[in-house]
């Protein structure tokens, strides 16, 4: 038994019963650090899925008018979201789903909750 | 002494009253006496009581609850129309099972657009130029590199001159460098496919006799 136990294990990964962590991730999410350690909050943190935005825009249509091509370059804050700034740009219901109370999830999706 | 005289038509009146009410007359000269002072009187026997008003039935007091107050509140509808993960495993994969974009693209899978508004969308400006890049004595490690399937997604400025100068060789290029985040390594392994597993996609003689 103790033999077969790590084949075993792959069977059950290979019929889909259950999956490893993580296997949603996609090359090209970025979770998007808090820059404040803020103690209070417990959101989780932004995920940026690349993939579901570049199946309808091309790299240049941000880059880099709208985000420079590097993690954190950016000041992106909720204040400046709601704002209209950054993802609000087109998260604003028109081109994209807007940004209020009944889509935070959609972002903060993040496994990990909380502060950096 | 002009009132004295009002006094005395005043008492005179009051006193023709009251000797004519109580002075023994018959009930018909007591009848034509009173016509004197007051109007129409019945004579007695024939007096009948006014009937009594009968009105409607008075109503059942109808309690009307006030109008519920209107608060409009937006119907939440899930914003989430999209199946992902059906959509993901729609895409073409690579080898290793990374999405294959430039294949996604050419197929028509996917119809990303130039703009954010899809009224104006100007139109990709593609390069068709392929860049040979060969490092000093290793021929299998030629690189070709195709300007066309990245100008497909990105415009120049997005890679020139920040990240590479536009003349051929004169970026001293290494894959340690990439693997460090530089150069090709801005996108590859981050957005773009993994540098570890697409050798043969820019070392072409990797991939073997055509």
């Amino acid at each position: 038994m103790t033999r077969c136990g790590p084949s075993l294990f792959i069977l059950v990964i290979m019929t889909g019963l259950i999956s490893p962590a993580q296997s949603d991730e996609v090359l090209g999410d970025i979770t998007l650090p808090r820059e404040e350690a803020t103690s209070s909050l417990t959101t989780p943190l932004a995920v940026f899925p690349h993939w579901k935005h570049r199946m309808y825009f091309k790299c240049n249509v941000c880059h880099e008018a709208l985000f420079q091509m590097q993690v954190g370059a950016d000041h992106i804050t909720m204040d400046a979201v709601r704002d209209g700034q950054f993802c609000a740009v087109c998260h604003d219901g028109k081109t994209a789903f807007e940004v209020s109370f009944d889509t935070c999830e959609i972002c903060h999706s993040a496994a990990s909750a909380g502060t950096p | 002494m002009q009132w004295r005289r009002y006094i005395k038509l005043l008492l005179a009146v009051v006193l023709f009253a009251v000797v004519g009410q109580g002075v023994g007359c018959t009930l018909a000269t007591r009848q034509e006496f009173m016509k004197v002072v007051f109007e129409d009187v019945p004579p007695r026997g024939q007096h009948k009581p006014p009937e009594p008003y009968v009105g409607h039935p008075r109503r059942q007091p109808v309690y009307e609850p006030p109008p519920p107050v209107m608060v409009l509140v937006k119907a939440y509808e899930p914003v989430f129309q999209y199946d992902w993960k059906t959509m993901l495993r729609a895409l073409p994969k690579d080898t290793v099972g990374g999405i294959d974009w430039v294949s996604a693209l050419a197929d028509g899978a996917i119809e990303p657009r130039t703009s954010i508004d899809p009224e104006h969308a100007p139109q990709q400006i593609v390069l068709p130029l392929d860049v040979q890049l060969e490092p000093e004595n290793l021929p299998l490690f030629k690189v070709t590199f195709p300007h066309e399937p990245h100008t497909e997604w990105l415009a120049c400025d997005n890679c020139h001159p920040k990240i590479f100068t536009m003349q051929a060789g004169a970026d001293p290029i290494s894959m340690q460098k990439i693997y460090a985040g530089e150069y090709c390594g801005e996108c590859h392994g981050k957005v773009a496919f993994a540098v570890a597993t697409g050798c043969p996609r820019c070392h072409l003689a990797l991939a073997g006799p055509q």
